[in-house]
């Protein structure tokens, strides 16, 4: 039998010990990680913040939250090794952090098989990528992306893409979306140094990011040499 | 509009103009052709549903084939006949395969409902099939003709 315990909260703005955030029965390490991970976040505004506490997990809610970004979702992931993901819940308008419990007895995995029909994916992303206008140079790059986007949205609602373009500068906005996780965030970041600027609004339930394959020559922030020719 | 400075010294003036290129949701099949039909279904499941004091919430198409989402919120308790109950009334307003996800955690049921396709095959997209691939035409005419001129090298 699961214990389901759940409680509403305010987060202060800036929280000195985790001692004063009245949370029964949460042994202190666990705690310790909550505590931190508002105190990461503590800096963005005002969070409510809930927590259902299963044998072998912690499922912290934080909702009241606008606008989140990639670098922020890091952070919070490198708060404790015990997070396992963080889930941006678009319908809910919540983030999701799921904390697994220090267990001594050794986890068998059962790997999930994949339920997204690859080569149509990949098929119908070039499909979409070649019946509109983007730049042949462009054209991998672009059907990798939407390729995650057909997969992480296989059996679900259909994402709708909306697209910005400024030569080879793209701007992407996602909306109906469901959710979204870090660990898929994280890929699309990984894909790349041309995908940046990764933003998340909860308010409307977008997600934005910019695509870019070249860099301003004004952006760029070596330190100017000056070079003699003789 | 992008500025920059450099020593004081205004040098490059950058207008970023983003013209509006894609506007469109990803999905594996043509959402124009059955967009009516599912407009129809979606009026359909929600009359249903209020019937029986149901709220329930249309969240948009599917990817892969066509049908729709839909949001069951705010249940606290539930009963499996009460659930089969719900399926029933999608399969009868003409659902071809409906799958069920409850969300302990939001006290969410999701019903996945994939509809008849809309799209009618027309009388000659099938035709193809019947046709044999260009080498085995081509033998059939060289054997035909061979026959007609009596040098068919197996039929002496």
């Amino acid at each position: 039998m699961s214990l389901q315990i759940s409680e509403r909260n305010y987060a202060p703005s800036i929280l000195k010990s985790h001692e004063k955030l009245d949370m029964k029965n949460v042994e202190n390490e666990d705690k310790t990680i909550i505590y931190n991970l508002l105190h990461t976040l503590s800096r963005t505004g005002e969070i409510i913040f809930s927590y259902k506490i299963f044998p072998k997990s912690i499922f912290l809610t934080l909702s009241k939250m606008q606008t989140l970004d990639y670098s922020m979702l890091e952070k919070m992931y490198m708060v404790s090794e015990r997070i396992e993901n963080i889930t941006i819940n678009f319908r809910k308008k919540n983030v999701v952090v799921l904390i697994k419990k220090r267990s001594s007895d050794t986890q068998v995995k059962i790997r999930k098989r994949d339920i997204c029909d690859k080569r149509m994916a990949e098929a119908s992303a070039s499909n979409f990528v070649y019946k509109n206008n983007i730049r042949n140079e462009d054209k991998r790059v672009f059907t990798a992306i939407i390729k995650h986007f057909f997969a992480w949205t296989w059996k679900s609602v259909a994402c709708h893409i909306e697209l910005e373009t400024e030569g080879d500068h793209y701007k992407v906005q996602v909306t109906s979306l469901m959710s979204i996780d870090y660990k898929k965030l994280r890929t699309l970041d990984q894909m790349g140094p041309w995908i940046n600027d990764m933003h998340i609004d909860l308010e409307s339930a977008v997600l934005s990011f910019d695509v870019s394959r070249t860099e301003t020559i004004n952006d760029s922030q070596q330190p100017n040499k000056k070079t003699k020719y003789i | 509009m992008q500025k920059s400075y450099r020593n004081g010294w205004k040098i490059v003036l950058v207008y970023r103009c983003f013209v509006k290129d894609i506007n469109m949701s990803l999905l594996t099949y043509k959402y124009e052709t059955e967009k009516k039909s599912l407009d129809t279904f979606v009026k359909q499941a929600t009359a249903r549903f209020l019937d029986k004091n149901l709220d329930l919430d249309c969240v948009g198409p599917l990817t892969k084939t066509p049908g729709l989402l839909f949001e069951l919120s705010n249940v606290y308790e539930t009963t499996d006949d009460e659930m089969q109950q719900m399926k029933k009334i999608f399969y009868d307003i003409g659902a071809r395969f409906v799958s069920m996800d409850i969300n302990s955690m939001t006290q969410t049921v999701y019903f996945s409902v994939e509809t008849q396709s809309a799209h009618k095959r027309s009388f000659c997209t099938g035709l193809y099939k019947c046709v044999p691939p260009l080498p085995i035409v081509f033998c059939i005419v060289l054997c035909l003709y061979k026959y007609q001129s009596g040098t068919m090298p197996l039929v002496s």
